[in-house]
């Protein structure tokens, strides 16, 4: 993977942008110092609530069914900007850092969310980072009419020609690891529903690339890791789209 | 399409029973997916539009704003906060109605002049640019 896949377009068509550091935290951080997280950042993220997770279930042994004992809890909080559109996570089990359309650049995503890291390195003091990722959510407005979606995505669910019908819907998910360079990505591709007044056939490409290992939660390594996953991400999505997809952004 | 190099070494359950494979398959796919928030947030609208359209249908021809303003699905919106705002913001730009009362309660805001108040035309448009000022349009 030498290449460099790099093009700015002036209208990407990126819903979404997200950066997601996990990372082991010492024992005695807790959910009080998480929220400290945001008294420096009140002004930007004025808005914050909790992040749960909970994992319950049931269970049927000798056709006798019984609930589990639900675990969970709070794991963090969650600070958003005063018009939503950009969103911190500062989570038990690490950082991300999320932007909402409009997209700006990768650069501009890249160096906010190493001040926000840098902040959280401050309250967490994380022993090491464990995964690192880097999802874009791609919404691509296919003009209608068009006869095969190839014309448009190189990634698609393929039909014989002996069967003669389309599709009107598909949700596909490939999860792609490069066990060489230890990287993976996920792409989950969805087809929504044609908008009439629009005149589109609107298509999900998410690409979701990450790698699992230990690495120093301070220092360059870590952002270098991150460089080369957005590299992986654009090779995937420049490699799943035609010339005539790239005119759409234009 | 080609299988992954090295897939072997990728984590996998083929030693559990197909059953397993797909329930712990589906349960990932799921969690993987609402990851972002912009997915979290389709939640949010979904339940915004059912309430939004309760309002509609139950509240009546009557011309109370008050008696509109009361009724449980409105005062649902105005508890969602902050995310209802770009939603009823873009049901204000579809067609005006009487969302104004929603928008303060829930902004703290007003920028309707006295001289404006009960001209909804004129009322939708001076919110929707406060909408684009705030950077939820």
């Amino acid at each position: 993977m030498g290449m460099v896949w790099h093009q700015k377009f002036p209208n990407p068509p990126i819903e979404e942008a997200l950066l997601d550091i996990r990372a082991n935290l010492p024992a005695h951080i807790d959910l009080a110092l998480l929220e400290t997280f945001q008294n420096s950042l009140k002004e930007s993220f004025p808005n914050r609530k909790p992040l749960f997770h909970w994992e319950g279930g049931m269970e049927i042994k000798e056709g006798v069914a019984s609930v589990l004992a639900p675990k969970g809890g709070t794991m963090g909080y969650q600070f958003m900007s005063g018009n939503g559109k950009k969103v911190i996570q500062a989570r038990k089990n690490g950082f991300s850092f999320h932007i909402l359309k409009p997209y700006d650049s990768w650069e501009s995503l890249r160096d906010q969310a190493k001040q926000l890291w840098a902040h959280y390195l401050e309250i967490a003091h994380p022993i090491n980072v464990n995964r690192v990722a880097l999802r874009y959510i791609n919404r691509i407005e296919i003009p209608l009419p068009f006869k095969e979606f190839k014309e448009y995505l190189l990634i698609i669910p393929e039909l014989p020609p002996e069967i003669p019908i389309g599709v009107s819907e598909f949700f596909m998910r490939l999860v792609m690891p490069d066990t060489e360079k230890n990287l993976a990505a996920i792409v989950t591709e969805v087809l929504q529903k044609i908008d009439e007044k629009k005149g589109i056939l609107p298509i999900i490409l998410d690409i979701d690339t990450f790698q699992e290992s230990v690495l120093a939660a301070e220092g360059a390594e870590l952002w270098a890791k991150l460089e080369e996953l957005r590299n992986f991400k654009n090779m995937i999505f420049f490699k799943s789209i035609t010339e005539k997809t790239e005119e759409l952004f234009k | 399409m080609k299988p992954a190099k090295n897939a072997e070494k990728s984590y996998h359950w083929q030693d559990d029973p197909p059953i397993i494979t797909i329930y712990f398959n589906r349960a990932e796919m799921e969690r993987h997916f609402f990851i972002p928030i912009s997915r979290e947030r389709a939640s949010e609208y979904r339940k915004f539009y059912s309430l939004a359209n309760r309002w509609k249908n139950e509240r009546g021809p009557t011309s109370s704003i008050t008696e509109m303003a009361i009724h449980p699905a409105y005062q649902e919106i105005i508890g969602m906060g902050k995310e209802a705002i770009p939603l009823i913001l873009s049901e204000l730009e579809k067609s005006p109605d009487h969302w104004f009362w929603a928008l303060s309660a829930i902004s703290g805001e007003d920028p309707v002049k006295p001289e404006d108040r009960g001209r909804i035309k004129k009322m939708a448009e001076v919110w929707l640019e406060w909408g684009r000022e705030k950077g939820y349009r």
